[in-house]
């Protein structure tokens, strides 16, 4: 699997897909989840190379699920969606090990931009 | 609080949906007499409440033309009695990108959406009945409905 991608908006969900095939990216595999636990399931049966995560979600916050995934000993790369854009909390998503931060609303560039890095282009 | 202006909304709700939308100062802060949908949202730290409200089939057109939805979707939609669940996931998450422009000093948290105002939190009421701080604009979404959304918030 290419990629995991963890939001409660159903919404969200297809818009992040369709900004990663209008990125070029569109062979990539990808599955998704509605939340941090559901998505710490998914992480260990699907081994996805990237997770796009939303922050604020049920059940357990996107900051919440980076932490209980490297508790885990799990380093795969994660950025992370969301509408809150503040210095604080950018911060507090790299001091966490995230590899990246996409503001909502987005364009299919500032996608391909968190993505190519990571994914080696399209 | 500093004002919200019309100029970062129209951005903001612009780039949200791909199509022109336009917030406007509006000619009157008369009461809009159409059903009004309310978000809340608890800006950081301070743990205050802050309330958008504004006319159902604005927010509707907005979360149409997120979706891709054409307003005849729209509007066949809105006119049964409950909102079809992809629209009201996609209102939602107008909602949700709104909280970027809520507070222009601080961190402001998204937390629901409610369509009857007698179910809002007490403090968010509060703040509905008595706002010390108001905006109030008067949108027009290109291709779609437009409307009236009011910004509210306490002392």
């Amino acid at each position: 699997m290419d990629l995991l991608l963890v939001d409660d908006s159903k919404t969200m969900r297809m818009l992040v897909h369709r900004a990663i095939r209008q990125a070029g990216y569109r062979n990539l595999t990808v599955c998704e989840a509605g939340n941090g636990v559901e998505a710490l399931e998914k992480v260990k049966t699907e081994k996805p190379k990237l997770i796009l995560s939303d922050w604020n979600m049920p059940e357990m916050s996107g900051i919440d699920f980076l932490r209980a995934l490297r508790e885990m000993e799990n380093r795969t790369p994660l950025g992370f969606i969301t509408s809150e854009s503040s210095g604080q909390l950018r911060e507090l998503a790299m001091k966490h090990g995230a590899s990246f931060l996409i503001v909502k609303p987005f364009s299919p560039e500032d996608v391909q931009e968190a993505l190519d890095p990571i994914l080696g282009g399209n | 609080m500093p004002e919200v202006s019309a100029k970062g909304m129209t951005r903001l709700f612009s780039e949200l949906v791909g199509r022109p939308v336009n917030f406007y100062e509006p000619s009157s802060s008369a009461p809009s007499p159409a059903k009004q949908i309310y978000a809340v949202y608890v800006v950081k730290p301070m743990d205050s409440i802050r309330v958008i409200h504004a006319d159902a089939m604005l927010l509707a057109s907005l979360a149409g033309a997120l979706i891709g939805l054409p307003y005849e979707g729209v509007r066949e939609r809105m006119e049964d009695a409950r909102v079809d669940e992809g629209l009201a996931d996609a209102l939602r998450e107008v909602m949700n990108i709104a909280s970027r422009v809520v507070s222009i000093e601080h961190r402001a948290v998204f937390k629901a959406v409610y369509e009857d105002p007698r179910m809002l939190p007490s403090e968010a009421l509060g703040v509905l009945r008595d706002p010390l701080y108001t905006s109030h604009f008067e949108v027009r979404v290109d291709g779609y409905q437009g409307g009236r959304l009011s910004l509210l918030a306490p002392s």
